[in-house]
């Protein structure tokens, strides 16, 4: 084995760049080992008890950055030496670490040779050439874009399949990888759960449930939405699950899809039988008993998968404060309400929310109207108007083409809220309010005025209307959840504590007649 | 803290030709020690250091001051700043600094303005707040700090002792070891060296051994405490300490041998004192969001020093009338203007 050394005199970098360095310069190619430390006399020292000191570092000072590699040849030790440098000099230094604009594709990976992953967001029809050419150099792919074609979606993960490298998307929008939160994604503590989700939003909230709950996550994996389709067969979600399999971090893995193709989800199935790790799986209105068969753990909704990744990653049960439902509170509000106030409707951003909610008006009620329900007769012909119980998905394309997602410009809610408002036979409106990366900076704020004139219209009608409001976030993320709940309060909106507890809620403010 | 502004930059303000093109980064709040050097006859000195989130500036006196950007906690001499990412700034290290009409002056196109910003100071709490729940709060973090806890540090499970990782996470568990056993043994002079070797050792720009001392000391600094006023609350180890760390690390060190330490340590030592479970997990994860593995390595030292003085105390109830070190006596008579005398610097990276 060969030993080199070099010192960058007087530099600093903060400690996740360096930590960041040292493990990437630890997985260059023939690399034995690699060490990038702070001179410290101290450091010397053990660098001398396992034969890694050289004289040059002998000199370095305690401002100084010490990089030792191990190889098994000279030649090696060279290469590898440059390739640190060009790690320091092409994007991961402290004082580099700013957002940068490229121009091309090509000239982001010059200047960012110790990159590993290339998050596509251009127009559909350009993205799959990109995404070609992150996997020519061997990135990972995140591909934000969607309207690519099935066939390309296909080649791409099979390409990304052959070569070990990640292909998340199209419309992909959520991942946290490394414990970066990429697109759309929330702040949550580091642990021992693993996610795959090929549902953006439905990841965020067991990921949020999840670090409510006191667990944490390793890595959350988006697939697309189309992952689990015929078609693509579900190739990202079986790659990703195989490699939370492999990774050491991870305890307990969680999938979360909308309802997958039969023939795709009995392949899933299979993959979780040679799994060694426990699996909770969420497909809202999915099967149990195949489930349960295959060694995985069902769960109905979103908190329940949550809740028993959590006590399977090793958090007691009974110390968890699992907010169960408001039973008076649903009094209250029932007693609120005229006898025509029959019907929800829910406008909301997140598309798997709004699957799960519906899900849970469904076991109530049977005239369930959606943009997205798979039953043809409850589909809405024109979805800008509402039938019975309604549950818009306000981020599917009917409303998102040629304007951006309702988390970001929230006009098209606020005007639906008031169109709602002036039905005398809606009982509750329920909204959502996604925080984290990527989201609004205020979502709330951006609603209230519309909920403040809602709630007026209704009064001045003589009617009670009930609003009912879920903020997605945790208390680490850059909006303050604490004052995106304080001012939905304010406004007269009673607050749901998860995306499941919303559902039930919802639909139990409105049902009629029950004996209690 | 008062949140002042909802941008990043004020206008530029053109009340004389040398602030006319200068671009003014607002305090939200501002650390005492820091505020009364600000204002002192005179403060110039040169940036030391710039990260994207913090600029350390070494004032002609050789200490270190810190701006935070928003969204970092408060911390020992340091200003926390509307300002989201520095590097946008333009700064760059051995830029001048100086003081003029009430602004901190960053070369000629930057100036701080610390007026509107709110102070902090930090302030440890008693041990005496502590209720009976703590031993308890100490296994429940110990074993969070196992699970969520990067690894790197103290963290982790032991490899092999060929490679400098593996031989770095044993000996910084065999020296913090031998440290706690001194300590809790009481022969001081050992335990004195024992420190000093952990200083400069591991990974990271504040590498892990002095981690550990920072929140070791945080407790060592704690009123009340069985174990209050040893080592001089850490001031004994720092003699010498320049020659063995980088200077932003041995700020932080010095500033926690003083008793001053970040509000997120300061929060998670109330929380495992006295604090409600709900409460403990939210401030192990503000401790935890430390650096790289800056913040577990913090937590170790926090957790072995609370514990120490359980066993401390224990030993005592066992073996009266009580043991006292010399040093921690000499120590105890020190007032506390002396003590407030010898503030130094927190300096976050």
């Amino acid at each position: 084995m060969t030993i080199k050394a070099a010192i960058k005199p007087s530099t600093y970098f903060d400690s996740v760049s360096l930590m960041s360095l040292s493990t990437k310069a630890n997985q260059i190619e023939g690399v034995k080992q690699a060490v990038i430390a702070m001179g410290t006399a101290m450091n010397k020292g053990v660098l001398q008890n396992v034969g890694l000191l050289t004289p040059e570092i002998e000199d370095a000072g305690n401002g100084d950055l010490i990089i030792v590699v191990e190889a098994d040849s000279e030649q090696r030790c060279d290469s590898a030496l440059l390739d640190i440098d060009k790690l320091f000099d092409r994007g991961d230094q402290a004082q580099g670490g700013s957002e940068q604009r490229y121009a091309t594709f090509e000239s982001g990976l010059r200047h960012s040779a110790a990159a590993n992953l290339a998050i596509i967001s251009v127009p559909g029809e350009y993205a799959a050439r990109e995404a070609r050419k992150a996997l020519d150099h061997g990135l990972n792919v995140m591909i934000f874009s969607d309207n690519m074609s099935i066939e390309e979606e296909v080649e791409l993960k099979n390409a990304g399949h052959a070569k070990g490298l990640l292909v998340m998307g199209p419309d992909c929008g959520t991942a946290i990888l490394g414990h970066v939160g990429l697109c759309f994604a929330n702040a949550v503590r580091r642990g021992n759960i693993g996610i795959v989700g090929a549902s953006g939003t439905g990841s965020q909230e067991v990921s949020v449930r999840i670090h409510e709950f006191g667990g944490g996550i390793t890595q959350l994996i988006g697939t697309g939405g189309r992952d689990l389709s015929e078609e693509v067969g579900g190739i990202m979600m079986i790659d990703a699950l195989r490699a939370l399999n492999e990774d050491p971090a991870t305890k307990v893995i969680v999938l979360v899809s909308k309802p997958p193709a039969k023939s795709v989800e009995k392949k899933v199935l299979e993959a979780i039988k040679s799994c060694k790790k426990p699996v909770v799986v969420w497909f809202p209105g999915g099967a149990e008993d195949e489930v349960v068969e295959a060694g995985g753990h069902f769960s109905r909704t979103s908190k329940e998968a949550a809740l028993k990744a959590v006590v399977l990653g090793g958090r007691n049960e009974d110390e968890i404060d699992k907010h169960a439902l408001n039973l008076p509170l649903i009094e209250e509000v029932r007693a609120k309400l005229t006898q025509d106030q029959k019907y929800v409707r829910a406008l909301l951003c997140g598309g798997t929310l709004c699957y799960e909610m519906m899900l849970l008006a469904q076991q109530k009620f049977q005239n369930v109207y959606s943009n997205i329900t798979k039953d043809a007769d409850y589909r809405l012909a024109d979805v800008n108007v509402s039938h019975d119980h309604t549950f818009l998905d306000l981020g599917d394309d009917e409303f998102t083409r040629g304007r951006p997602h309702p988390m970001i410009d929230p006009s098209p809610r606020n005007a639906r809220i008031l169109q709602e408002a002036d039905d005398p036979t809606v009982g509750v409106i329920v909204l959502d309010f996604v925080l984290g990366f990527g989201a609004h900076e205020d979502p709330v704020g951006m609603a209230l005025p519309a909920i403040v004139r809602a709630k007026e219209t209704a009064a001045k009608g003589g009617r009670h209307l009930e609003i009912l409001g879920y903020v997605l976030g945790t208390d680490l993320d850059s909006q303050s959840l604490q004052d995106q709940i304080a001012k939905l309060e304010e406004a007269g909106v009673t607050i749901a504590s998860s995306c499941t507890n919303s559902g039930l809620l919802a639909r139990g403010f409105v049902e009629k007649d029950v004996i209690s | 803290m008062t949140v002042t502004s909802a941008s990043d930059w004020e206008k530029p303000v053109s009340r004389d030709k040398a602030s006319h093109s200068c671009r003014i980064l607002r305090g939200r709040s501002i650390d005492t020690a820091f505020l009364q050097a600000l204002e002192a006859p005179s403060f110039d000195g040169r940036v030391h250091s710039v990260f994207n989130r913090v600029v350390n500036i070494e004032c002609t006196t050789g200490k270190l001051f810190t701006l935070g950007g928003w969204g970092l906690d408060n911390a020992p001499n340091t200003a926390i700043v509307d300002v989201a990412d520095f590097q946008a700034c333009g700064f760059a290290v051995n830029t001048p600094v100086a003081v003029r009409k009430r602004e901190l002056h960053i070369g000629d196109g930057v100036a701080m303005r610390w007026t509107a910003a709110s102070t902090w100071q930090a302030q440890l709490p008693r041990y005496a707040d502590a209720d009976g729940n703590l031993q308890a709060r100490l296994d429940w973090a110990q074993s969070y700090l196992v699970t969520n806890g990067a690894q790197g540090g103290f963290v982790g499970p032991d490899a092999s002792s060929h490679t400098f990782a593996g031989q770095m996470g044993i000996t910084l568990k065999q020296r913090s070891g031998s440290l706690l056993e001194a300590l809790e043994q009481m022969h001081m002079a050992p335990a004195r060296q024992h420190a000093k070797s952990l200083i400069g050792l591991g990974p990271g720009l504040t590498p892990a051994g002095d981690d550990f001392l920072v929140g070791l000391f945080a407790i060592l600094n704690l009123r009340d405490s069985p174990c209050w006023g040893w080592l001089a609350g850490g001031k004994d180890v720092l003699v010498c300490a320049e020659q063995s760390t980088n200077a932003i690390s041995l700020a932080a060190l010095t500033a926690a041998a003083n008793g001053h330490v970040r509000e997120s340590i300061l929060r998670l030592v109330e929380t495992l004192l006295c604090g409600r479970p709900a409460a403990l997990t939210k401030a192990l994860d503000r401790v935890l969001a430390i650096g790289s593995t800056s913040g577990s390595d913090i937590l170790a030292g926090i957790l072995s020093g609370l514990a120490l003085n359980l066993r401390v105390n224990a030993n005592r109830s066992d073996n009266l009338p009580s043991q006292q070190p010399a040093v921690a006596c000499n120590q105890r008579s020190l007032p506390v203007t002396c003590l407030a005398a010898t503030v130094s610097t927190g300096v976050q990276s």
